[in-house]
């Protein structure tokens, strides 16, 4: 069979996340190793807006690409938001 | 001076607020001269390099020169405090991925970072110093990473791990090395390093198989805490699971009672990592049947997630075991109309797949209105589920068939379409009662069907079934339509349809005859020419000689001369009184230079024509008819590849090709004398045929000279029983009288001395009586041939290197052609189908199914079963077979 994918969608307010992931991949984990860590920093902020976010995209992508490491290993995980 | 908040309602203008509005390369990579400040500013730096990396994430590429300029400006801000910009700049460096001689410039920082005292910034140096070193470096700070493994920061801990696990792709000796440190890892009691131990610790294992096992039989005794450790050691186990019951044939499975425990794990991802590993091995309805439930319970969840990964594996497990599914049918019934359309859509194939017979016509209706609110694609899947359901309930096809026909009328791309008709096709070819409503379900189709391809294949169906049904004059109103109102091509199609109804039913045939005529006025001469050609095809009395099967034949066998051949013979013929006969066009087909493969499995376009080879058989056909001694023979029927019967570079290059007339064969030895010094005279070829006791030689062309450089031919002709397939090995020695040739002036010797050469022997193989000849529909050619012409029988092939090493030496020793690209056996398999054809000598025509399997650790078994036009054939194909 050719590798087959599907995309997993998660819309917070004004994000979202759209997550690309192998068949044989776990969804739960997926979901939850890949946004959750922005989702959580963006509540901290105080503001799940877009705007938010983007004013502080430099802090979003230190804890999202250390979260991509942390999932490495068994998602082969594809990302890309906005 | 602080502007008043106020959210603006067009949604539109939120785009200018984003502070990477309008960003451009170029005036980022001006911004970053700001590295170079000696008094530098953290929060700009900050904000740059937070630029920089958005348009790399948004697939902006940096080219050689402002990647290295980038990279001598990020490597100034080592110096920074700041710790936000000290971890942007390890993410800058790996995202740049400096050349080997642009490493040497950051390793020394970095390496400081290592032993830094500042925990975030030994594990970021970590995992960019991992990144970017090569194994030299890597094995002077080796003993720093093994230190990092075990440190107690999980951070730390964390870091080195998944560096190691990059790493291991590279350099494995060294990482191997690590084992120990590794091993303390899983131990942790932090979470985040006992999973990323675990993931690296089996790494590095991975080639030994008892030793996973051995680190699963440890680990699945309770030491593991963190919930994805937990998913990587069931996906562990289930790969220990299933490599031990491949080898062992045992029914017992190791660690599955620890699968099983994980159903009923706290963490939602665990339980689901357990289900789906437990729903894809091969376990008992009993051992199943809690997988089953807990996802049947994920089916009701709040979350969409959970709902998606449940109905998933759900439509999995329902395509080998529906009966397992089928208490779930109530709670997938209920996600048909989830506002989630992937989850519905795969609720419905699910059902499609598990629903009962009593139930169809509910699911019908549901999957009715719920049609109008999914795309195409969703449509598509929709269409195939259903197909599968009335090929399962084929007493249910009236209510599917009207579905697929109300879809029809729907609005929809070709595709969608497309996806219906053939829904519709399979189910008339496969449910008999089916055919006359679908039928005419598809004529109301072309009646407003936008698609040229679609309208011809429903017109090339309805040529080849409306003849046979019970009313076939009701077809030819809107066959004719087409004529009338189409494009040229559809218009082609809609004739040949005609013909093909007047071939069949001779109460229509005076009212095909009227439409034809009418055609003979169309304004494509396609049009006008197949019209032409059909009402004198249609005209028995007309046609000299023709029969009525001939004309059948014509209309619905398929053309079985291969395109290229016809076209090169078609180029060599040359005027004359002499007409010219198709039949001497060779079927055999060439296969293709090995440069010039289309990709395996790949089936080229109907219609495609190949690239032509020049077809051999012809040629040869014209230089024995022009022999005498062979004319008598008949017509020729196959003449084979040459045949080597010397080494490269020897004083004489020999080969020879087998021609195979019905009682005689004709050994044409192709020779080539390479010595400038030497004429050959008189030179024969002695056959020994004492191994070939069916042979009886009957004459012998010798060559009269053979001077050097200037290919000659010797022929010696043998006779044999008339069809039948004799073998035999031929001795072969090579005699002639060689004389001595001056160079310088050319001059031969007078005298000669007689000499032989010893060339290897050849043989005729039972492959030699086969031409390979395709046919373009194997399924349709296989059910033609009379079922009664069928021999089936199982043989055991051995041990064998592979499954693929089986099928090509059965394919070599039959010599005929694989169809459908079914000789391209997958990698992995354990069971194959081959589909071979071909012409046997006698004229007769058999196809041969090949199906294989692995009945043991490399033992190969095949079923063959064959039908051809006489039953002694498929016999003597058998005995071919069973003494090969």
């Amino acid at each position: 069979w050719p590798y087959a994918y599907f995309v997993i969608y998660k819309f917070v307010q004004e994000l979202h996340f759209c997550i690309t992931a192998g068949d044989g991949d776990n969804e739960v984990i997926i979901l939850q190793g890949s946004s959750d860590s922005v989702v959580q920093f963006t509540v901290l902020l105080g503001d799940v807006e877009k705007t938010a976010a983007l004013k502080n995209l430099d802090m979003i992508l230190l804890s999202y690409m250390v979260g991509k490491y942390f999932l490495w290993s068994m998602l082969r995980l594809h990302h890309r938001f906005f | 001076m602080a502007q008043p908040y106020m959210k603006k309602d067009d949604d539109d203008e939120d785009v200018e607020y984003s502070p990477f509005y309008g960003i451009e390369k170029g005036a980022v990579l001006q911004e970053a001269r700001a590295f170079h400040d000696p008094q530098l500013d953290a929060r700009k730096c900050s904000q740059v390099i937070t630029k920089l990396l958005y348009l790399l994430n948004q697939g902006e590429t940096f080219t050689k020169v402002e990647a290295t300029e980038v990279f001598f400006a990020v490597t100034k801000l080592f110096q920074s405090k700041d710790a936000g910009l000290r971890r942007l700049v390890y993410l800058m460096i790996k995202e740049l991925s400096p050349s080997s001689d642009e490493v040497i410039i950051v390793t020394s920082s970095l390496m400081k970072d290592m032993n830094s005292k500042t925990d975030m910034y030994r594990a970021n140096a970590i995992r960019v110093l991992c990144r970017i070193i090569d194994g030299t470096l890597l094995t002077q700070i080796e003993r720093y990473l093994k230190q990092a493994i075990v440190d107690k920061n999980p951070v730390v801990a964390s870091a080195a791990l998944v560096s190691g696990i990059h790493l291991l792709q590279a350099n494995p000796e060294i990482v191997k090395r690590w084992s120990n440190e590794v091993q303390e890892a899983v131990q942790s009691r932090f979470a985040l390093v006992q999973f990323h131990g675990l993931a690296l610790l089996h790494q590095i294992r991975q080639n030994d198989r008892l030793a996973i096992s051995k680190m699963v039989s440890g680990l699945t005794r309770g030491s593991v805490r963190s919930p994805l450790a937990q998913c990587l050691l069931i996906r562990y186990t289930s790969q220990v699971i299933r490599e031990s019951s491949m080898n062992t044939q045992t029914s017992d499975r190791p660690f599955f009672d620890y699968l099983e425990s994980c159903l009923r794990h706290k963490s939602e991802m665990v339980i689901l990592e357990a289900a789906r590993k437990i729903a894809e091995m091969d376990v008992t309805s009993r051992e199943l049947a809690p997988a089953i439930t807990v996802l049947q319970l994920f089916l009701s969840s709040s979350k969409p997630v959970l709902r998606f990964a449940a109905v998933r594996t759900l439509n999995k497990v329902a395509m080998t075991r529906p009966l397992a599914v089928t208490n779930c049918n109530v709670d997938l019934e209920s996600l048909m109309s989830d506002q989630n359309r992937s989850i519905a859509t795969l609720a419905i194939t699910t059902l499609l797949k598990t629903g009962n017979e009593s139930s169809v016509d509910r699911l019908m209706k549901q999957i009715t209105n719920f049609m109008s609110d999914i795309a195409d694609e969703f449509k598509i899947v929709v269409v195939e589920a259903i197909r599968s359901l009335c090929l399962k309930f084929p007493l249910k096809y009236r209510s599917m068939m009207n579905f697929l026909s109300n879809s029809l009328r729907e609005e929809g791309g070709f595709e969608y379409k497309k996806a219906i008709v053939d829904s519709i096709v399979t189910l008339i070819s496969e449910i008999p009662d089916a055919k006359e409503i679908g039928l005419l379900y598809l004529c109301e189709f072309i009646e407003d069907c936008e698609f040229t391809y679609l309208s011809s294949q429903i017109l090339h169906l309805l040529g080849n079934e409306g003849p046979r049904t019970s009313d076939p004059s009701r077809y030819i109103r809107y066959i004719y339509n087409r004529v009338i109102l189409e494009n040229a091509t559809v218009r082609a199609s809609a004739v040949s349809t005609l013909a093909k109804f007047g071939a069949l039913v001779d109460a229509l045939k005076p009212r095909i005859f009227v439409l034809l005529r009418r055609c003979l006025f169309d304004t494509d001469d396609e049009v006008r020419d197949r019209a032409t050609l059909y009402l004198q095809t249609l005209d028995g009395e007309v046609a000299v000689g023709s029969t009525e099967k001939d004309v059948k034949e014509f209309l619905f066998g398929s053309f079985d001369v291969p395109l290229a051949n016809l076209e090169a013979s078609l180029k060599t013929y040359e005027p004359s009184e002499e007409p010219f006969d198709i039949s001497l066009v060779s079927r055999e087909v060439k296969s293709q230079p090995l440069q010039e493969k289309k990709a395996p499995g790949k089936k080229p376009p109907a219609g495609a024509p190949a690239p032509a080879p020049v077809p051999a058989v012809d040629a040869y056909q014209k230089i024995l008819s022009s022999i005498p001694e062979f004319s008598g023979f008949g017509r020729l029927f196959k003449s084979s590849e040459p045949v080597e019967l010397t080494e490269a570079e020897t004083e004489y290059a020999i080969n020879v090709v087998k021609h195979i007339y019905s009682s005689h064969v004709v050994l044409q030895y192709n020779c080539t004398n390479t010595i400038p010094e030497q004429l050959l005279e008189n030179v024969t070829v002695y056959v020994d045929a004492t191994d070939a006791e069916e042979f009886s030689e009957v004459c012998s062309k010798p060559l009269r000279s053979l001077p050097y450089d200037s290919p000659g031919q010797i022929f010696v002709a043998f006779e044999k029983p008339e069809h039948v397939p004799a073998t035999g090995k031929f001795s072969n020695v090579l005699k002639f009288i060689v004389k001595e040739v001056d160079t310088s002036t050319g001059e031969v010797d007078e005298d000669g001395v007689e000499d032989e050469y010893q060339i290897e022997d050849l043989e005729i193989v039972s492959a030699d009586y086969m031409l390979r000849v395709a046919v373009s529909n194997f399924r349709n050619a296989w059910e033609n041939m009379d079922p009664e012409s069928e021999r089936v029988d199982e043989y055991g092939l051995g041990v064998r290197e592979s499954l693929a090493e089986a099928v090509s030496a059965v394919i070599s020793i039959l010599g005929m052609q694989p169809c459908e690209g079914t000789e391209v056996v997958p990698k992995n398999a354990r069971s194959h189908t081959c589909l071979l054809s071909g012409v046997f000598i006698g004229d007769a025509k058999v196809l041969v199914r090949l199906s294989f399997g692995l009945s043991g650790p490399k033992e190969v078994a095949m079923k063959l079963a064959v039908r051809s036009d006489d039953p002694e054939v498929s016999d003597k194909i058998h005995e071919i077979v069973a003494s090969g």
